[in-house]
C-alpha cells in the first residue's frame, strides 16, 4: 500500500514527461545519433540499426512448411504478405531455444524476410560515439563488425543485410558457419 | 555335721564347752564353799556354843554357891533371889543346849543322857541347899553349918562340876572333830576343783586344737578359694578395663557420629521446610498456571478464529492481486504492442524522409512512454510478485500458524492437565514435605534423646573404666591378702 504514492507520482512524471515532450522545439541534428533496436537471441545480446528493420510484427502464428533452408522455421502471415520465417538464434550460430520466438523482424520491404527474435529489449537512440568498429581478434563478426556500447554493455551490431545475403545465398549459412 | 559349721559357729562351740566346763567349777566350787561355810558355820553354831552354854552352867553353879554361901554367912532374901537367878541360868544354858540340838536335828544320845545327869545333880544340889537354908533359919551355929555344907552340898557341886566338864569335854572333842571335818571338806572341794580346772585346761587346749586344724584347713580352702577367685578377678577386671576403654572410644566415635547425624537430620527438616514452602508455592503458581493456561486457551481460540480470519483475507488478497496481475499482463502487453507500434511508426516516419520527421518525434515519444509504462509495468508485477509471494508466504505462515495454533490448543490442554496433575502432585509434595519436615524434627529429638543417652552411655563407660581399675587394684590387694592370709595359715605354703 506504500508504493501507491510512487506509483502516482511516477504516472503524473510520465505524463508530464510526455506532455513535455511536445512542448519543446524540435531539435534537429545537434548530435549525430543512431536509432538500435536491442535484443537477445541465445545467450547473447545483439543490436540492430531501426533503419535496417522494415516492420516489427508481434507473436503470430508460424506455419512449418518441408524445406531445406536451414533455420527455416515456416511461413507467417502479415497483411496479406506471407512471409519466410528464419531462426536468427540459429542464424548467428546460438543454440536453439525451446521457447517460441516472439517476435518477427521484417527485413528488406522489397522481397522481405522475417527474423524470429525470442526477446526484444526495446529501441534506444545511441550517439555516433557509441558505434566502435570491432578488434579483428574478437569474437565472430561474420554478421557485424562494429559493436554498440549500450548502458547495459557492448553488443555486437548485426548487420541484416549481411544476414539476408546469408538466408538468399545458395550456399547453406550453418554449413558456412 | 561338724564338717559344715561356721567358723564362728565352731569357734562359739569351742567357747561354749569352755564356759559349760568353767560353769561347773564354778558350781563345784560354790557348792564346796557352802558346804565348808556350812560346816564352819555349824560348828560355830552348835559345838562352839555348846561349849560356851557349857561354860554357862559351871558359872551359874558356882554363882548360885556363891549366893548360898553369901545367904549362911547372912541371911536375906536378896541372897536367895541372886541364887534363883543362878539357877534359871543355869536351867537356860542347859534348855539353850537341847534346843539346838532339836533344832539341828541332831541325836546325839549320849550328851543328852550326859544333860539329863547334870540335871539331875544339879536337882540333888538344889534340895541340899535349899535344906541348909532351912536349917539357917533354926540353927544359928556356922559351923555346923559349915560342916554340913561341906558335907552335903561340896559334893553335890563336884558331882555337877564333874558332869558338867564332862559335857565340857565331850563338847570340846565334838567341836574339834567337826572343825576337822569342815577342813578336809574343804580340801576334798579344793582338790576337786583343780581337777576340774586342769580337766577344763585339757579341753581348752584339745577344743584349741580341734579348732585350729579345723579353721586352718577350712580357712586354707577358702583363702585358696579367694587366691584363685581373686586371679580370675584381675584378669576379668583386666579384660573388663580394655573392653571399657574400646567401648568408651566406640562411644564417642558414636556420639560423635550422632552429633553429625544431628546436624544431617536438622539440615534435612531446613530443607524440608524449605521444600515445604517451595511446594506451596509451586502449588499457588500451578494454580495460578492453571488459571493463566485457561486464560491462555481461551486466547488461543481467539487467535485462531483471528487466524483463520487473516488466512481468509489473505487468500482474498492473493485472488485479488492475481486479478491486479491479469491487469497488468494487459497493460504489460499493451505497452509493448504500443512499444512494437511506436518502433514501427519511427521506421515508417524514417522512411518517409522530411515529411515524416515530426511523425517520428510523436512516434518516438510514444515509444518512450511505452517503454516507461512497460518499465513501470514490469516494477509493478514485480511488486505484485512480491505481495503474491508475500501473500502466499503469508497465506503458508498463516496456515502454519494456525496449524502451530491447533497443535498450541492440544498441547495447551495437555498441559492444562498436566499442570492439573502437577499441581495435584505438588499438593502431595506439600504433604510429603511436611511430613518429611515433622518425621525430621521427631527424628533429630530422637536423635538428641539418643545423644544424651550415649552421652549417659559413655559417662557409665567411664565410670565401668574407673570401677574396673578400682576392681583390678582391689584384685591385685585381695590376691596379696589371700598370700598374706595363706602365709598366716600354712608358711611353708608362701614359698
Amino acid at each position: 500500500m506504500s508504493e501507491s504514492p510512487s506509483l502516482a507520482s511516477k504516472a503524473l512524471a510520465l505524463r508530464r514527461a510526455f506532455d513535455a515532450s511536445f512542448a519543446e522545439p524540435a531539435t534537429r541534428g545537434e548530435v549525430a545519433s543512431v536509432d538500435l533496436l536491442l535484443l537477445r537471441a541465445g545467450a547473447r545480446r545483439y543490436a540492430v540499426r531501426l533503419r535496417d528493420v522494415a516492420e516489427i510484427a508481434a507473436r503470430r502464428p508460424v506455419v512449418p512448411v518441408p524445406s531445406s533452408a536451414p533455420h527455416l522455421l515456416g511461413l507467417a502471415g502479415l497483411r496479406g504478405t506471407l512471409l519466410p520465417v528464419f531462426d536468427l538464434a540459429g542464424l548467428l550460430g546460438e543454440p536453439a531455444s525451446s521457447s517460441t520466438p516472439g517476435w518477427l523482424l521484417v527485413c528488406e520491404r522489397a522481397d522481405p524476410i522475417a527474423l524470429a527474435v525470442r526477446d526484444l529489449e526495446g529501441h534506444v537512440r545511441l550517439p555516433s560515439a557509441s558505434i566502435r568498429a570491432v578488434s579483428a581478434a574478437d569474437h565472430d563478426h561474420r554478421f557485424g563488425r562494429e559493436m554498440a556500447h549500450t548502458d547495459a554493455g557492448p553488443c555486437l551490431l548485426l548487420e541484416i543485410s549481411r544476414l539476408t545475403a546469408a538466408i538468399r545465398a545458395p550456399t547453406s549459412p550453418a554449413t558456412a558457419a | 555335721m561338724a564338717s559344715s559349721w561356721t567358723f564362728g559357729r565352731k569357734v562359739g562351740a569351742g567357747f561354749a564347752v569352755l564356759v559349760c566346763f568353767t560353769i561347773v567349777i564354778g558350781v563345784v566350787a560354790v557348792s564346796a564353799l557352802r558346804s565348808v561355810v556350812e560346816d564352819k558355820d555349824r560348828v560355830i553354831d552348835i559345838n562352839a556354843a555348846n561349849r560356851l552354854d557349857a561354860e554357862k552352867l559351871n558359872a551359874a553353879v558356882e554363882a548360885k554357891m556363891g549366893a548360898m554361901r553369901g545367904y549362911l554367912l547372912a541371911p536375906g532374901p536378896e541372897r536367895l533371889d541372886a541364887a534363883k537367878l543362878a539357877r534359871a541360868d543355869f536351867q537356860a544354858a542347859l534348855d539353850a543346849v537341847e534346843t539346838r540340838w532339836r533344832v539341828a536335828g541332831i541325836a546325839d544320845t549320849e550328851g543328852a543322857q550326859i544333860l539329863q545327869q547334870i540335871r539331875a545333880a544339879e536337882e540333888q544340889h538344889q534340895r541340899t541347899v535349899e535344906r541348909l537354908a532351912e536349917l539357917r533359919r533354926d540353927v544359928d551355929s556356922l559351923d555346923q553349918l559349915a560342916a554340913r555344907f561341906d558335907a552335903e552340898v561340896v559334893p553335890a557341886r563336884k558331882r555337877v562340876g564333874g558332869l558338867v566338864d564332862q559335857f565340857i569335854a565331850r563338847e570340846e572333842m565334838a567341836l574339834e572333830a567337826a572343825r576337822q571335818a569342815a577342813s578336809d571338806r574343804a580340801a576334798a572341794a579344793t582338790r576337786l576343783v583343780v581337777m576340774l580346772a586342769l580337766g577344763a585346761l585339757l579341753l581348752g587346749i584339745i577344743t584349741a586344737v580341734l579348732l585350729t586344724r579345723a579353721l586352718s584347713r577350712q580357712i586354707g580352702a577358702a583363702v585358696g578359694y579367694v587366691q584363685s577367685s581373686s586371679s580370675e578377678l584381675q584378669a576379668a577386671a583386666n579384660q573388663q578395663a580394655s573392653s571399657s576403654k574400646e567401648q568408651a572410644t566406640a562411644m564417642n566415635e558414636i556420639s560423635t557420629t550422632i552429633n553429625e547425624l544431628l546436624a544431617t537430620s536438622k539440615q534435612i527438616a531446613e530443607s524440608a521446610q524449605r521444600v515445604a514452602r517451595i511446594a506451596e508455592d509451586t502449588a499457588k503458581a500451578a494454580r495460578a498456571g492453571e488459571a493463566t493456561v485457561e486464560r491462555t486457551g481461551e486466547s488461543i481460540g481467539s487467535i485462531k478464529r483471528q487466524v483463520d480470519l487473516i488466512v481468509a483475507h489473505m487468500l482474498d488478497l492473493g485472488r485479488k492481486s492475481q486479478q491486479i496481475g491479469g491487469i497488468l499482463e494487459l497493460i504489460n502487453e499493451l505497452s509493448e504492442q504500443t512499444n512494437i507500434l511506436a518502433i514501427n511508426a519511427t521506421i515508417e516516419a524514417a522512411g518517409a524522409g522530411e515529411s515524416g520527421k515530426r511523425f517520428g518525434v510523436v512516434a518516438d515519444e510514444i515509444r518512450k512512454l511505452a517503454d516507461r509504462v512497460g518499465g513501470s509495468t514490469k516494477e509493478i508485477r514485480g511488486l505484485i510478485d512480491e505481495i503474491r509471494a508475500s501473500v502466499n508466504a503469508t497465506v503458508m505462515t498463516t496456515e502454519g500458524g494456525s496449524k502451530a495454533v491447533d497443535a498450541g490448543t492440544r498441547e495447551f490442554a495437555e498441559v492444562a492437565v498436566a499442570l492439573g496433575q502437577i499441581s495435584s502432585s505438588v499438593t502431595v509434595t506439600t504433604e510429603a514435605a511436611r511430613e518429611i519436615q515433622l518425621s525430621t524434627k521427631q527424628q533429630s529429638t530422637a536423635v538428641e534423646q539418643v545423644n544424651i543417652a550415649i552421652s549417659n552411655v559413655a559417662q557409665a563407660t567411664h565410670e565401668t573404666e574407673a570401677s574396673a581399675s578400682q576392681t583390678l587394684q582391689t584384685a591385685s590387694q585381695l590376691n596379696v591378702l589371700s598370700r598374706d592370709l595363706m602365709r598366716l595359715i600354712e608358711p611353708q605354703a608362701s614359698r
